[in-house]
Order: C-alpha cells, then structure tokens, then sequence
C-alpha cells in the first residue's frame, strides 16, 4: 500500500503544478498586474494620434508618429509596435500621399519584416524621387549586402561618398570589400578610420565598431572584436552588439560570461537564445528560459516562419541538436540571407547532418567569392573536401 | 527632417536588421459548442488592451487590478463590438462572465470566459473578428472549437476577418491520424525509449527464474503487463501536464535522466536488483520518459491551441507503436529463456552492450 501512497503523492504533486497555471483573480484591487514600459512615450503618442485624427493631411505629424513607434519597437524588441508604424502609413501610401521619409520609413519596417524586395522597390522609387537620398542609399546597400549582391551594394556606398560623414561612407565600402576577399586590408583600413575620426557621431561610431567587430571575428581576431562590441554597448543599449558578443563567447564556450551580459536582455528573442544556449552548456537552463524560448519558436514557426530562419536553424542546431531540421532551415535562410554568420550556420548544419556533398558544393561557392572566415577555416580543419 | 535625426534613424534600424523584435501581438480564444450554446474563454494581452482601448485610466504608468476592474465594462463593449458570431447568417449572442487574468509566459493575459447563444443549433459558425487591425495590421486572433471529439482550429488576421467552419460536414479534426501518426514514429524511432522497453521486458523474464516453470507462465504475463501498464500510465500522466499545463522540465535533464533509465534498467538485467516491484521502477522513469515524448509533440507545434485533441492522438499512437514492440518481443524473449544458460548469456550481453550505449548517450546529453 505503500507504494501506492507513493504513486498518488507523485501524481498529486504534478497535478498542481498544472493547477497553477489557471486562469486567476487576484484578491487585492491595489495589486500591480503590469508595469507600463515607457507609459509617458506611449500616452505621447495617443495625443498625436488623436491630434492626428483632426488633421489627417498632416504628413509631419504622422512621420513624427512612425518614427516613434519604430523607435519604440526597436527599443523593446517589440514588434507590435512595428505594426502599428504600418498600419498608421499604410493608408498615406496607398492614397499615394507622400514623401520622401515616410517611403524610407516604410522601408525601414519592411526590411525589418524581412521583406527585403519590397523595400529595395520602395528604396529604388524613394531614389528616383529624390535622387541624392544618402539614407536610402545606406539602407539600400546595407539591404544588398545581406542578400550578397555586393555590385549593387558597393554602387551605393559610392553614392554615399561626400554625402554623408567620411566614417560611414569608409565603413560601407569597407564592409563589402571585406566580403569580397579583401579581408584584413579592409578591417586595417576601417581600424584606422576609426582612430582618425573619433569625433563621428556616436551612431556612425557604433556601426564602424560593430562592422570592424564582425570583420576581426572573421580573422581570428575574437579578443579584440569584443574590445570594439564592449565599446558599442557601453554608449547604447545596441541588442545586434550583444548577440555578436555573446556568439563569440559561446564559441570559446566561455557560457558563465554569456549568461551575465545577457541576463537582463532575455526579453529580445534572439538574445533568449544565446542565452539558454549558453545555459544549456553551463547545465544552467531554467525552466521558464526553455519554456518562453519554445513558446517564442512555435510563435515564429506559425507567423513569420520566413523571417526567422536563421534563428529556428540556430535552435534547432544548438539547443534541441536536431540538425536536420537545423539544416533545412539554415538552407532556406541562405536562399534569403548571405551573411558571414548565415554561411557559418549553414556549414554547422551541413556538417552536423554530415552532408558532405551538400558541404562541397558550398565550400566551392564560398572559396569561388574569396571569402575568408577564419571560423569556417578552424571547422573544416580535419574535414575533408 | 533635420539629417542627423534621419541619420540617426537610418542607421539604427539600419545596423544589419539588428533588433529582430520576436514579441508580437496575439489573441488566444476558445470555444466549446453544444447544440446551440457554446461556452470559452477568450484571451487577450494586456498590453493589446492597454495601448488600444486604454487600462491605466490614472496614468500612472502601471496597471493595478483595480486599474482593470474599473474599466472591464469599457473593454467588454470594445471585444463585443469586435467580434461576431454567426449560425448560418443568424446572429448569435456572447455574453461574456467575470474578467480573470491568466500568464502565458511573461505576458499577461485578460481571460474574459464567454456564453455564447445561437437561435439554432451551431452547425455553420461564422466568424467577424474585428479587434486591434486598425491599429496593429499584424495583430493575429488564435481560435480553437471544439465540438464533441471534433476539434478545429483557425487564426484570423488583417487580411482573413471572416472565418467559417463547418461543424456539419465531414471536416475531421485538423490532423488527428497526423499525431497518431507522429506517436507510432516516435515510439519507433526514439531508441532510448524502446531499449528502455526492452530492458524492462528481459528484467521480468530474469525475475522469473527463481520460480518453478508453472508458476513462471503464470507470472510472467501478470508482470509483464503490470510493468509495461506501469511505464504507460506513467508516460501518459507527464505527457499530458508537460504538454498542457506548462509544467515542463529542463530538456537537457529529461533526455539524461532518460538515458541514465536504460543504464539502471541494463544493470538490473544484469544484477537482479529489482523483482517484484519492477513495475514501480517502470512507474517512476516512464513519469520522465513522457517529458521526453512532451518535447516531440511540443516540437510539432500545435501551440497552446490544439493540443488536446493531438495530444490524445498522439498518446494513441505512442501506445500503439509500444503494443507492436512488445508483442513482437515476447515471443523472443521466452524463445531465450528456452536455451537455458546459453540464453542467460545472451540476455546479459545484449544488456551489457545497451548499457554501454546509453553510457554514450548520458555522456553526451548531459555534457559531462
């Protein structure tokens, strides 16, 4: 009988933990239920929006009201908020009421939806507007270097020269030159930019610093890529910094260091990841990390599976060590995607589904570009191909 | 616009695609038909309500209880005025019950439980669902209806208001023989569980030995059954609390701890610990073992929304693939206890040679 006991105590007790995940009704009116963030930005914005809806021709206010809300999602990895940027132009756009910044910022959210032929079709008629547009240029080459179409990019890189600060135009043109096989020329090159034009706008200087980051990373230079990331996020909180930091960690298996700098960023998707990764390594994972990461998962893989590749393939690969499917998802994402970090996740796959004809035909393309990445060097050492 | 603001836009958000925001906006509503009633709950985040109808009525930047309590009649009309249910073009009544807060993750929910009343008995449901598209074109409506064993599932966003199900025609419940499907594959494919199965059926066999040959037939299918039972209801009850309760355990755990089953179920081959209460022991590592069929059927994606009806699929097709291995594997196993010692020898070697497997498995899942 005992054991019997036993069994229905063990029973009794899982029982209640499913019990506690029940809807509920707190007993105290004075209970604080959610904490607002930024309640004073988004209370500003409801009287804009309503001061909107008297004056609906007024193009300033509404560019006032998108830039905001990209803001706001940008800040609180959020991307409602994105929504709500395009559903206020949406309507400007489609009654073709509109200028010049309200095109580039309805670029702006459909590059962030990973939508990037429409917003190079929105960037290429914002430039036909307005032809010297240095902002649609940027984005437009920072645009074509993802989908690795480094002609169009470097053409609008040029286009930036005299436009805009000597250190961003550098930093454009050296970013594609990096990528096109002219690795360490470009990161000295970009390194003595740096040092040259310390008084750049901070924002210019986090971009330089982050590119210089991800092209040391690539030399084998980690140590001192963290050094540049280290400067970035000390100016802003700049989540694209993080995540490259906590990669590099994570391949020095350095999971304790990882843990503390994101610890207070596991609300940002992609930073949850690197996270219970580097959880996972340290036998360190929390049931509510897992928990939010796979809720987070199934959420991408039912509403923007498109968008997300790289990151399913990321978690399928290092968190749930299912390489297969690692590896369809990192092969879509390349179709959409050509980062240095997109070939290092698709070589992971490969090699971790031991695909090795898959692996070959890269190789053979990335050697074909001149690539050099010191990450895929190291993985292939033993490797035969 | 000055051009260090405009810089200052284009290249924050510029910075490769630097904040890939994963929050979005979603609504989670369920109903349950019965003739021409239904009742649910529906749910809706907080914040959703907060930025578009308005909760914090003082301003204060936080939202109390009493802050929700003081508004639900505003937000009640706003969901009313936003969805409409519909039995074959005739409007049906919602009458929603006492607000009640639920947490999906860290994200609060408003769970607003609702009547609904048709003038007919539900048989074509149609949907209007026009809630927060004027502000947040992406914002999606998750919606689950049951009727008796039926279960269908459909989203309704900007682009798709209007939803309809038909609870007459012989639409099955969206992809049952799919999980029953996916249970049999797992069972089959997923080794751990079967050489678990396995170990347990030679530890039954080995129990018997002491026992004279009628009283060992007469045994052996009690205990067998007793011990796989065992192990089943087991695995049910944690598939079922990790897959619908949120009540779930680090995977990395689960899959060591499962690995670490065979090694003990392999030496208890091998060392005759356990007899009688074999069952037991199948009892409590089956509680882990169905953590581990959790993480499958989570992985298959059903969200919150669908799971019970797949989650009962899938345990069918768990316990069909079982039954299959275990009645292919009495008749070996009874086939070497007829060869005496040379069958002994046998058993502890394919016990050995498990053991060692799992040992493999335990090192590499727990990163030791």
């Amino acid at each position: 009988m005992e054991l019997y006991k036993s069994c229905i105590i063990v029973i009794l007790l899982l029982a209640a933990a499913f019990a506690s995940a029940q809807p509920y009704i707190p007993e105290d009116p004075a209970q604080i239920i959610m904490n607002i963030r930024q309640a004073d930005e988004l209370q500003a914005l409801k009287t804009l929006r309503q001061q909107l809806g008297q004056q609906p021709d007024n193009l300033a206010l509404v560019e006032n009201i998108v830039e905001r809300y990209i803001s706001l999602g940008r800040e609180h990895a959020d991307e409602r908020y994105f929504s709500y940027a395009e559903s206020l132009l949406k309507p400007y756009l489609d009654t073709a009421r509109y200028g010049p910044v309200l095109l580039l910022q309805w670029a702006d959210i459909l590059q962030r939806q990973h939508r990037f032929e429409a917003a190079v079709n929105v960037l290429d008629e914002l430039l036909q507007y307005t032809n010297a547009n240095p902002h649609a240029h940027l984005m437009r080459a920072v645009i074509y270097q993802v989908k690795g179409d480094y002609a169009a990019a470097m053409q609008d890189c040029r286009a930036l020269l005299g436009r805009v600060d000597m250190l961003l135009a550098t930093t454009c043109i050296a970013q594609i030159h990096g990528l096109q096989g002219d690795l360490s020329a470009s990161a000295a090159l970009l390194e003595s930019s740096i040092q040259r034009y310390q008084q750049a706008n901070n924002e210019s200087l986090a971009w330089s610093r982050t590119v210089l980051a991800e092209m040391l990373v690539r030399l084998g230079r980690p140590q001192q890529a963290l050094m540049y990331l280290q400067q970035v996020i000390s100016g802003s909180k700049d989540y694209y910094a993080l995540a490259l930091m906590a990669d590099i960690l994570l391949q020095q298996q350095r999971f304790t260091e990882v843990l503390v700098l994101l610890d207070e960023y596991r609300y940002v998707g992609k930073l949850l990841l690197r996270y219970v990764i580097a959880a996972t390594g340290q036998q360190r994972l929390q049931v509510d990390d897992e928990r939010a990461l796979q809720a987070l998962i199934q959420r991408m893989r039912l509403f923007g599976a498109s968008a997300h590749k790289r990151m399913l393939a990321r978690y399928y690969l290092d968190v749930r060590n299912d390489s297969r499917r690692a590896l369809e998802f990192a092969r879509h994402n390349w179709q959409q995607q050509r980062e240095p970090d997109d070939a290092l996740l698709l070589l992971r796959c490969l090699l971790a589904t031991g695909d090795l004809d898959g692996l070959q035909d890269f190789i053979a393309g990335l050697r074909q570009n001149g690539w050099h990445d010191e990450r895929i060097e190291l993985l292939l050492t033993g490797v035969s191909v | 616009m000055n051009i260090r603001i405009c810089l200052l836009l284009v290249l924050t958000c510029l910075l490769p695609f630097f904040a890939h925001a994963h929050t979005s906006s979603e609504a989670f509503l369920k109903i349950q038909l019965d003739g021409s009633r239904a009742t649910g709950a529906w749910e809706f985040a907080l914040q959703d309500l907060e930025n578009i109808v308005g909760v914090d009525a003082d301003g204060d930047g936080r939202i109390s209880w009493g802050d929700i309590k003081n508004r639900e009649a505003a937000i009640q009309q706003y969901i009313l005025a936003g969805i409409a249910l519909q039995q074959n073009d005739e409007t049906c009544h919602v009458i929603p019950g006492t607000t009640m807060l639920n947490n999906r993750q860290d994200t609060v929910f408003l769970h607003v439980p609702v009547t609904v009343e048709c003038p007919a008995m539900i048989e074509r449901l149609q949907i209007n669902y026009d809630l927060f598209f004027n502000q947040d074109i992406r914002h999606h409506a998750i919606w689950l209806i049951t009727k008796q064993d039926k279960t269908f599932s459909r989203i309704s966003s900007s682009d798709n208001r209007n939803i309809q199900v038909n609870l007459a025609a012989a639409e099955s419940s969206d992809g049952f023989l799919e999980f029953v499907a996916q249970g049999v594959w797992h069972i089959w494919i997923g080794l751990d569980h079967i050489l678990f199965l396995v170990l347990l059926m030679l530890g039954v066999e080995n129990a018997l030995g002491s026992l004279s040959p009628t009283q060992r037939n007469a045994q052996r299918w009690r205990r067998l059954i007793k011990t796989v039972t065992a192990f089943t209801i087991a695995h049910s009850v944690t598939l079922a609390l990790a897959t619908t309760a949120w009540f779930r355990l680090p995977l990395v755990w689960v899959e060591s701890m499962i690995a670490l089953s065979v090694i003990v179920a392999g030496l208890n081959v091998l060392f005759k610990w356990i007899d009688e209460r074999l069952w037991l022991f199948a009892f409590g590592f089956g509680l882990i073992h169905g953590f581990g069929f959790a993480s499958v059927l989570l992985d298959l994606e059903l969200g919150q929304s669908s799971l019970l009806i797949n989650l009962l699929a899938f345990n069918i097709g768990v316990e069909s693939g079982q039954l299959v291995i275990v009645a292919g594997l009495v008749p070996l196993i009874i086939g070497l206890h007829r060869l005496g010692t040379r069958g002994l020898y046998i058993r502890h070697a394919l016990s050995a040679g498990v053991i060692m497997l799992a040992s493999v498995w335990l090192v590499q899942r727990s990163g030791m």
